[in-house]
């Protein structure tokens, strides 16, 4: 988990990416939710030495975040935060399994770290794909896709609640660290003894605040059920978005692009 | 620690979304019927809270490694069960959109891994019986601990559970095992340090918070043996339904099965399994694709001509970017300025 600030940044980065306007922000969220998924099953159902198979899906994260105007730069640089437990775990790939694949140059190439490079390239894909889809959809619209695919509805309050909540907690928790290093002297490490006191008082104001918000809320008409969630009509741009991605993945996933160019080449 | 996408099959990662969303729509019924409308707004801050104070991290004296709260016991505690289970649910889809924390895929199984087990399992059945006797400073710091270290062990071993039946890793069970359930066992102290010493502040500052959600949050209409079944039996059937669908690569449970014994399959003999077989290998759609397959018929030609393929597709996928940037370019240039 970054810091607070870097944290606070990201978000505000994904919400300004989302208020653009580009035929990818307008596509139908329930449509760009369900490409997602269909690209991530896809993504994880090649076996675990599938580097080059995999690699023509780069071309679905070039081609939407090029549409899109999102940078696809900063996009895998958030995505970089997923990788300790990957690499934790893949990292022991090599070592496991060492019967050469091949040679490049003379130099051998095991299994293991075939199949480590893949779970990378996988891992890097899935995780960009989601942050595209954020990106290019905001968090209102995806809890609009999600009361499409009939998601509880007390769930995606919760998700609109807690991520409109998520930045003022932010700046609350930031300004008091700020203002206990400011106090604390040479002390910049949180001790145990005051973790308590400053988590707690936190969480009180945040109940405190939970029922002002309450009032708040019961003031103008609430009742039970948040109305900003429209439903989008899916559109004939909607359907051919989907179907081309679908029968591009289809063609991934059934053909062995890499060998036809190799053929070629 | 968040499950990724990466490390699961689909069939692990279908079985895990349909486990998890099972308890959201029973968490979801129940809330429906029982829930304080005013509690709606409180659920959604304390979700804001968790995400925010998982950033306040303090120094576990002696070990120079940190401790910061999890949240699935201390929104148990405040909240109940049913309303923290779901609470905890919009963190982590928030924190998987946002923050790359896991995927959308592994979604279902960090849902499940962090929030059925704390909420469900050890906050019902083990942090509640011990603070049945009175809720006092002591018993609240024992129960924390208990509870903290218990659901991180029992999440840290569905990881590996999961990983190992996608087969996405060449760890063999126990190697995986020793690496995680300490590293977790660490993570669990900090966990619970920092969850006892939160909850030993509001029992001081405001008793009433905790006393009151203690009483008034029962489980007891909630049957762990028939959401066991339940979910046992949804997973069964995803998973038979996905793996027509699945590669017949041993990966999964068949990779598993086969470090286990040997052998990549269970050896069955019978006409039904025959039969069964056949249809298997008829239906499947996604025939059989392994690299390691091609590599050991002609290594040096696939692997020549997968390095030629790898990098015309990086070239394609550079030229197809460029070409939309310039035209999206020309495009700007010819709308008229304001």
């Amino acid at each position: 988990m970054p810091n607070i600030t870097q944290s606070m940044q990201n978000l505000r980065w994904i919400d300004d990416q989302s208020e653009k306007e580009t035929c990818i922000h307008s596509i139908n969220p329930t449509v760009k939710l369900i490409v997602v998924l269909i690209f991530i099953l896809l993504l994880v159902s090649f076996d675990n030495y599938s580097f080059t198979r995999i690699m023509p899906l780069i071309i679905y994260m070039v081609v939407i975040s090029q549409l899109a105007e999102v940078s696809l730069l900063h996009i895998i640089k958030l995505s970089l935060l997923s990788f300790p437990l990957i690499i934790g775990i893949g990292i022991f790939n090599p070592f496991f399994n060492r019967e050469t694949a091949f040679y490049i140059a003379e130099i051998p190439i095991s299994f293991g770290v075939i199949s480590f490079a893949t779970l990378v390239l996988k891992s890097l894909l899935s995780v960009t794909a989601g942050l595209l889809l954020i990106a290019t959809t905001g968090i209102n619209r995806i809890a609009a896709a999600l009361r499409t695919l009939h998601a509880p509805k007390i769930f995606v309050i919760q998700l609109l609640l807690t991520y409109r909540y998520i930045t003022v907690l932010m700046e609350e928790v930031n300004k008091t660290l700020t203002a206990r290093a400011l106090r604390a002297n040479q002390n910049k490490k949180l001790d145990y003894k005051s973790f308590g006191h400053i988590t707690g008082n936190i969480l009180l104001q945040t109940i405190n605040r939970s029922s002002r918000i309450y009032y708040a809320m019961k003031l103008r008409g609430f009742s039970g059920d948040f109305k900003s969630c429209d439903r989008e009509n899916i559109t004939l741009s909607d359907m051919i978005y989907l179907a081309a991605w679908t029968l591009f993945f289809a063609f991934v996933r059934t053909t062995n692009i890499y060998e036809v160019f190799g053929s070629i080449l | 620690m968040h499950m990724a996408d990466a490390l699961l099959s689909p069939v692990v990662g279908g079985a895990m979304w349909t486990a998890s969303a099972g308890i959201m729509a029973h968490s979801g019924s129940k809330l429906k019927n029982g829930i304080d409308e005013s509690k709606i707004p409180l659920m959604g801050v304390m979700g804001a809270f968790v995400f925010a104070a998982q950033m306040i991290n303090f120094t576990i004296p002696m070990t120079g490694s940190s401790g910061h709260i999890g949240g699935g016991i201390l929104l148990s505690i405040l909240l109940g069960p049913y309303a923290a289970f779901i609470t905890l649910a919009s963190v982590l889809v928030i924190q998987a959109l946002f923050f790359a924390d896991g995927g959308l895929l592994a979604l279902g199984a960090n849902i499940f891994n962090m929030g059925f087990f704390a909420c469900f399992v050890v906050y019902p059945f083990i942090f509640k019986p011990m603070i049945k006797k009175g809720v006092t400073d002591r018993s609240i710091f024992k129960a924390s601990m208990v509870s903290a270290i218990i659901s991180l062990q029992m999440g840290a071993l569905f990881v590996v559970l999961q990983t190992l039946f996608s087969g996405k890793t060449e760890l063999p069970f126990t190697a995986f095992l020793l690496l995680m359930q300490p590293i977790h066992l660490a993570i669990g102290i900090g966990e619970g340090l920092a969850t006892a010493a939160t909850a030993i502040f509001i029992l001081k500052a405001r008793p009433q918070l905790i006393s009151s959600s203690d009483l008034e949050h029962s489980v007891s209409s909630f049957s762990l043996k028939k959401t066991m079944g339940i979910l046992l039996a949804a997973s069964l059937m995803i998973g038979a339904g996905l793996s027509l669908f699945a590669s017949s690569n041993p990966d999964g449970l068949e990779w598993s099965i086969g470090k286990i014994m040997a052998s990549s399959e269970i050896e069955v003999e019978g006409t039904l399994y025959e039969k069964a077989d056949k249809i298997q290998q008829s239906t499947s759609i996604l025939p059989d694709y392994s690299f390691k397959d091609a590599a050991e018929g002609s290594a040096a030609g696939t692997s020549f001509s997968g390095l030629a393929g790898s990098l015309t597709t990086l070239v394609i996928a550079s030229l197809t970017g460029m070409t939309i940037r310039k035209f999206k370019k020309k495009q700007y240039m010819k709308k008229p300025s304001l």
